[in-house]
């Protein structure tokens, strides 16, 4: 009757002494991460970086045809190259003849540029250009960013 | 600076113009681009000029009608903004 109890509590203390010696440790907690501090890229303040005149542009919407000279039925396209961003800018292509600089064309563009942008203006005349001289000057939120002249010639 | 060629008084009425961009328009704004009157314009000739169709002169005059009451009274140097162009 003794033998009866003793075995299986010997076999229950075994195998509860096993499962102790089983378990093991946990783990260390891993250390926290420290944050590497990333390096805060300085912005590009917007800014023209050239104006391009020319008889046609490309789809890169770059000038194909770079020309200070044009004949009386050329459409002329000036491209405005600007670097930087700004969560609006504003460019703008007055266009004027002659000596006393009579306005031929103004025009703005409102844009939100990210990084570098090219931006297009072109003037057409169905019934000829006069001939003369020519200037664009063009302007980036209303301050003077570059002037080009040109020529009409027949 | 004196352009012997030069011509006294042209007319640049029939000047027509346009803009493009690889950069977007900003945020909320429809209205992108503005046109500056030049002496011998009229709402639909600035239509023809922008849109090839001078009848959308509407148009125009509805995007300003805070600065034009009368749509038969623009004056040169005057901007004008352009609706969805």
């Amino acid at each position: 009757m003794k033998n009866r109890f003793v075995l299986p509590t010997l076999v229950f203390v075994a195998a509860v002494s096993l499962g102790a010696c089983a378990k093991k440790e946990p783990p260390p907690p891993l250390p926290t991460p420290v944050p590497v501090p990333t390096a805060v890229p300085t912005p590009v303040p917007f800014k023209v970086t050239s104006v391009d005149l020319g008889k046609s542009i490309g789809d890169d919407k770059k000038i194909k045809d770079a020309a200070t000279t044009f004949g009386p039925k050329d459409t002329i396209y000036a491209v405005v190259s600007t670097e930087g961003a700004a969560a609006k800018a504003t460019l703008k292509a007055r266009w004027t003849y002659g000596a006393k600089d009579k306005l031929v064309n103004e025009e703005s563009r409102d844009i939100a540029p990210t990084g570098p942008t090219a931006t297009t203006f072109h003037v057409a005349k169905a019934s000829g250009w006069p001939v003369g001289k020519y200037k664009v000057e063009i302007s980036a939120d209303g301050t003077a960013a570059a002037t080009k002249e040109f020529e009409v010639k027949k | 600076m004196s352009f012997p060629d030069e011509e006294k008084d042209p007319d640049f009425s029939d000047v027509t113009s346009g803009s493009s961009s690889t950069a977007g328009a900003p945020a909320g704004e429809t209205v992108t681009r503005t046109y500056t009157v030049v002496a011998g314009d009229s709402l639909s000739k600035i239509a023809k000029k922008i849109y090839g169709d001078a009848s959308r002169w509407k148009e125009i005059w509805e995007a300003n009608k805070d600065t034009v009451k009368n749509p038969d009274l623009i004056h040169p140097g005057q901007e004008l903004k352009i609706p969805g162009a």
